[in-house]
């Protein structure tokens, strides 16, 4: 039986009745905001009739913002708990079904300092976010990655003297790390090659200059350089790492994705980031949850990266790091 | 006069630039093969103790481990030239390859700790030699690079630099990468 096949069977016997369960809570979300806004209506077609009278819009606002916050206090707790119980009763599921070594902790992340120390974003980080964390050990290889959102901001000041601030993300998406096979001591960086795209020959010239990750490496496999640009501290460490077939692995997890993933070496770590446009393994509120295509989905999302151990060999022991 | 001033100072800055150019070039290339050497000296390390491991097992194979051991003695010696340095590497590789391949026979052999710890430090010189081969190729490609593309090459003749050949890596360095899998089943 595939594992699709295997996923459904879990589905319409596990997840299904937890779903339905589900459902009701989240159609009572939706209910209640319903009646809150049902609610709502009349005390502000009320203070509008009275800011025109009196000729001041506060009685308006202060009765939106009322009914706001009352709808907020009321409804939240109630989000919260339909969040919690998605998270623990689906996602968790899913994870231990493809892999029931693994543990899940909802509300943790990667922490900032491994996101640093990997080395693939450089710039300085003003606000970190991130959940759904997943660690374990895999045969001999430990793994662990979570969603992470990181994020810088920019502060102006206008001519009026109001101060802006606009937050701008630096990554969103997962981020992933695993015991590598071999042991170093150098670090060595995969990152997209963006620059010998636009600018050719030029670009690489601009790329070798570029000193802050170590040395440019060039290597022999033309479409793993047309795809990456590698930077390492040590040129004959970095092609040790970079054998020719975990190259070619990670051309086809790149194929496989079809997003910008960038990876690095450091501290005898694989660390790999794959950047996601939504947020994930987040329940929905609009629209009927009980559904297995949306299964599928967070299985996709959360099959790749586990994955990865096996599309790169990370089991392959036969060198001094048992 | 002022242009021709300007005109002699860019053209020098121009030489200067693609002379530094090529010598970091040539010197990367010698900095590679010593990296190249660094990884060949860490195996030449672990030949006496694989021999001693494996000499009271392998009593077919006496004369291929006499050889490695002579073979080695002479790589150490460091009175050869670069290229016989070269030639007697891809010999030392082809025999070990040999005995790696031999040691499918001895079962207790295979079984021991002290073999299956050698063995694993040996996967990981021939891995890191490969990868130094690799970097030497990188080196030397892209100093032939600056030897023979224009304008740079007018300059490199008038230094006699010649295009430098890149590593062949043997036929036998691909089979260790099966008695890796082999052991790995």
């Amino acid at each position: 039986m595939s594992n699709i096949d295997n996923l459904e069977n879990l589905y319409n016997s596990e997840l299904k009745p937890r779903l339905s369960a589900l459902n009701n809570q989240r159609v009572a979300i939706i209910n209640k905001i319903k009646k809150f806004s049902l609610y709502s209506i009349a005390p502000i077609i009320v203070s509008i009739f009275i800011s025109i009278k009196i000729h001041n819009p506060i009685p308006t606002i202060i009765t939106i913002v009322m009914s706001a916050l009352i709808s907020f206090f009321k409804i939240n707790p109630l989000w919260k708990e339909y969040y919690k119980q998605f998270k623990e009763q689906v996602i968790r599921e899913i994870i231990q079904f493809i892999n029931n070594d693994l543990s899940y902790h909802p509300s943790d992340k990667m922490s900032q300092s491994k996101f640093t120390k990997c080395g693939i974003y450089q710039t300085g980080i003003d606000r970190y976010r991130g959940d759904d964390y997943v660690e374990g050990k895999i045969d001999s290889t430990h793994i662990e990655f979570s969603e992470i959102h990181a994020e810088y901001k920019t502060t102006t000041v206008d001519s009026k003297g109001r101060t802006q601030t606009h937050w701008y993300t630096i990554f969103k998406g997962l981020l992933f790390s695993a015991d590598f096979n071999k042991n170093f001591n150098t670090k060595t960086y995969v990152l997209t090659d963006s620059a010998e795209k636009m600018f050719g020959f030029l670009g690489t010239k601009l790329q070798k200059m570029n000193k802050s990750r170590g040395e440019l490496i060039k290597l022999e496999n033309l479409e793993f350089e047309s795809e990456f640009v590698v930077y390492s501290t040590d040129q004959i460490e970095s092609r040790y790492i970079l054998s020719p077939s975990l190259m070619e692995k990670i051309l086809s997890f790149k194929k496989q994705t079809r997003k910008n993933i960038q990876l690095s070496f450091v501290d005898s770590r694989l660390f790999v980031t794959v950047p996601y446009g939504k947020d994930l393994f987040e329940p929905k509120l609009f629209g009927d949850i009980v559904n297995f295509t949306h299964i599928q989905e967070y299985y996709a999302d959360l099959s790749l990266v586990i994955d990865l151990i096996e599309t790169l060999n990370l089991n392959t022991r036969i060198w001094t790091k048992k | 006069m002022n242009i021709i001033l300007g005109i002699i100072v860019v053209l020098i800055i121009g030489i200067a630039i693609m002379y530094n150019g090529l010598i970091n070039k040539k010197n990367q290339v010698e900095n590679a093969f010593g990296g190249m050497d660094a990884q060949l000296k860490k195996r030449y390390d672990l030949i006496p103790n694989l021999i001693s491991t494996v000499q009271t097992y392998m009593k077919h194979e006496a004369d291929t481990l006499t050889q490695i051991t002579e073979l080695r003695a002479k790589a150490v010696s460091g009175e050869i030239s670069d290229d016989e340095k070269v030639a007697l590497d891809n010999t030392i590789t082809s025999k070990l390859g040999g005995i790696m391949v031999a040691v499918e026979n001895y079962p207790d052999l295979k079984a021991s700790d002290n073999f299956n710890q050698l063995q694993r430090s040996l996967n990981e010189v021939e891995e890191q030699i490969s990868a130094s081969r690799r970097a030497y190729n990188a080196s030397v490609t892209s100093y032939n690079n600056g030897v023979e593309m224009f304008p740079t090459n007018i300059l490199a003749g008038m230094m006699k630099m010649k295009h430098k050949n890149v590593f062949e890596i043997p036929q036998v360095q691909r089979e260790n990468v099966n008695v890796g899998d082999l052991f790995n089943k």
